[in-house]
């Protein structure tokens, strides 16, 4: 299966969303975080072999889908992530992305300690590209989400880290994306706010045209997904309807348990 | 993302919303605020003229020796403060980088961005001061633009390539403290650029020009305290000077841009 692109059915027509094109991103393993003076004066940092965390990926998602992707730790789950939000970019092959990218990979790491919660609000909005037009109108609406009325003016040094999670949480998700990208951020707060926040990115799925999502729970991907894409080293194991994919995985994986 | 020239113009808003939270922040829970970016050159300030006139004997002919001393001091500090903190800058906002998409550069841009509104705010208080010790303002101010250029590419140059060699060699940051220091008394800020021409001679006050901060202090020194033009000459160098460490900053920044987020 390697490789190789089922056709995804019924929502195949028009210009693919995403277009991965033998992507790879490669890693160069460092003995230690150190560089020679001869490394530094011959301006080549080469040291150290390369890792490739993603090769050779070719994949095609359109409008409609929500993809899952699985795989072992270390199987460039979050690297495909990255490379997908630009982030990352590809040192092989092409990322193509059509439309506006959301990620919630690491929530609140853009927050200036010293700034109030309202002030963060623009910040954290600039960071992600928000016009500052655009962001002004939607303060409010963020902090009664947030539920941070009373702290707002507060420097974000005295919340809480489930107060600085939900500020986080609302200013990323204040906007609809096209193409929303999760990794693991599903647990955000107390209860309640989860219960919130799980509500808010099920109205994201619903508004946006294409959906990743990274995760580890099973069921979840298996009540969300319509694909899903398996991950194993860094390479495509298999990709395809997302009950057949999660099937075989576990099937794998529990081989693997069963043998450990 | 890159921080090609396309992703630095889209997102300039976050350029000025990082220097505005930049400034925010330096004076957040302090009762001074911004008074405090000045006290360090004043004490400097302090420190030379107590030095020099005072226990030496010397600078009678850079008298107000203050004002004369604060031409060199702000800019300088200008220098130091954005080059400092551009070396650590990328890897103190790791979380950041590796979660939002945004070209990185506009966070050392960011710091040299907020050094120089601190800098401009230190050079009004510098006219009111020389207006008041005896040093006029006068039309030889209008050398001050074209200063205020040339010493934000400059600056932003060094940052630039600094904060993207700081990132895989962490070194730098200490290295760079030591060198800025040494700088400080390589470059005419407690003396005159006219006592370096006396000692060195011609040939080798040249070479001493290749440091464009010794130009960028004597056009200060020259609107400000002395209320004349500088020599034309320089200004022709400066300008290649400055474009040419902004060129090479730039260049090595974007040479390292891609593999940065890989160092964090």
């Amino acid at each position: 299966m390697n490789g190789k692109l089922p056709e995804s059915g019924d929502c195949d027509e028009g210009v693919p969303l995403i277009e991965l094109r033998g992507l790879g991103v490669c890693y160069r393993r460092q003995a230690r975080q150190r560089t020679s003076v001869r490394e530094l004066l011959s301006l080549r940092f080469s040291r150290g072999e390369l890792l490739w965390a993603l090769r050779g990926i070719d994949l095609i998602c359109s409008e409609g889908q929500v993809l899952g992707v699985v795989g072992a730790n270390g199987a460039g789950k979050s690297t495909l992530c990255m490379a997908l939000a630009h982030i990352l970019t590809p040192d092989e092959g092409e990322a193509i992305v059509r439309g506006k990218v959301s990620t919630l990979l690491t929530l609140g790491a853009g927050f200036n300690r010293d700034l109030s919660g309202r002030d963060n609000i623009l910040l954290y909005g600039a960071f992600l590209g928000i016009e500052r037009s655009r962001i002004q109108g939607l303060v409010d609406a963020i902090i009664d989400f947030a539920e941070l009325r009373d702290a707002i003016e507060e420097p974000v040094r005295n919340y809480s880290s489930g107060m600085r999670a939900r500020l986080a949480f609302s200013v990323a998700t204040a906007l609809e994306p096209e193409i929303l990208v999760l990794d693991e951020v599903l647990s955000v707060g107390d209860r309640a706010f989860r219960a919130k926040s799980r509500a808010r990115i099920e109205e994201l799925m619903a508004a946006s045209k294409l959906i990743v999502l990274v995760s580890h729970s099973q069921s979840f991907l298996r009540s969300l997904c319509t694909h899903a894409l398996w991950l194993d080293r860094g390479a495509v194991r298999q990709y395809g309807p997302a009950s057949e994919v999660l099937d075989a995985y576990e099937a794998a994986t529990d081989g693997e348990a069963a043998r450990r | 993302m890159l921080s090609n020239w396309n992703n630095l113009v889209a997102r300039r808003d976050l350029l000025k919303e990082l220097v505005v939270s930049e400034l925010r922040s330096q004076t957040h829970g302090t009762l001074l605020g911004w008074l405090w970016w000045l006290v360090d050159p004043l004490v400097m300030m302090v420190i030379y003229w107590g030095v020099v006139v005072g226990v030496l004997g010397r600078g009678e002919s850079y008298a107000p020796y203050p004002i004369f001393v604060l031409c060199g001091l702000l800019p300088w500090k200008h220098l130091s403060y954005s080059v400092n903190r551009s070396t650590t800058v990328l890897a103190g906002s790791e979380g950041l980088i590796k979660a939002i998409p945004f070209p990185t550069m506009v966070l050392p841009l960011g710091r040299v961005g907020s050094g120089f509104i601190c800098f401009l705010f230190g050079l009004a208080v510098l006219l009111v001061a020389a207006a008041v010790w005896g040093c006029p303002p006068s039309v030889a101010l209008v050398q001050v633009p074209g200063l205020l250029a040339a010493q934000l590419l400059l600056v932003a140059g060094l940052s630039l390539g600094v904060a993207a060699v700081g990132v895989m060699l962490r070194d730098l940051a200490v290295a760079m403290q030591h060198l800025m220091r040494v700088g400080l008394y390589l470059t005419p800020v407690i003396y005159g650029l006219d006592m370096v021409r006396d000692k060195l001679g011609e040939p080798w006050f040249t070479l001493y020009l290749m440091n464009p901060f010794a130009i960028v202090i004597e056009g200060y020194r020259s609107a400000i305290f002395e209320g004349a033009f500088m020599n034309p000459w320089y200004w022709p160098v400066l300008a290649a000077q400055s474009v040419a460490f902004f060129g090479v900053g730039y260049a090595i920044y974007r040479h390292y841009d891609r593999r940065v987020i890989k160092f964090l």
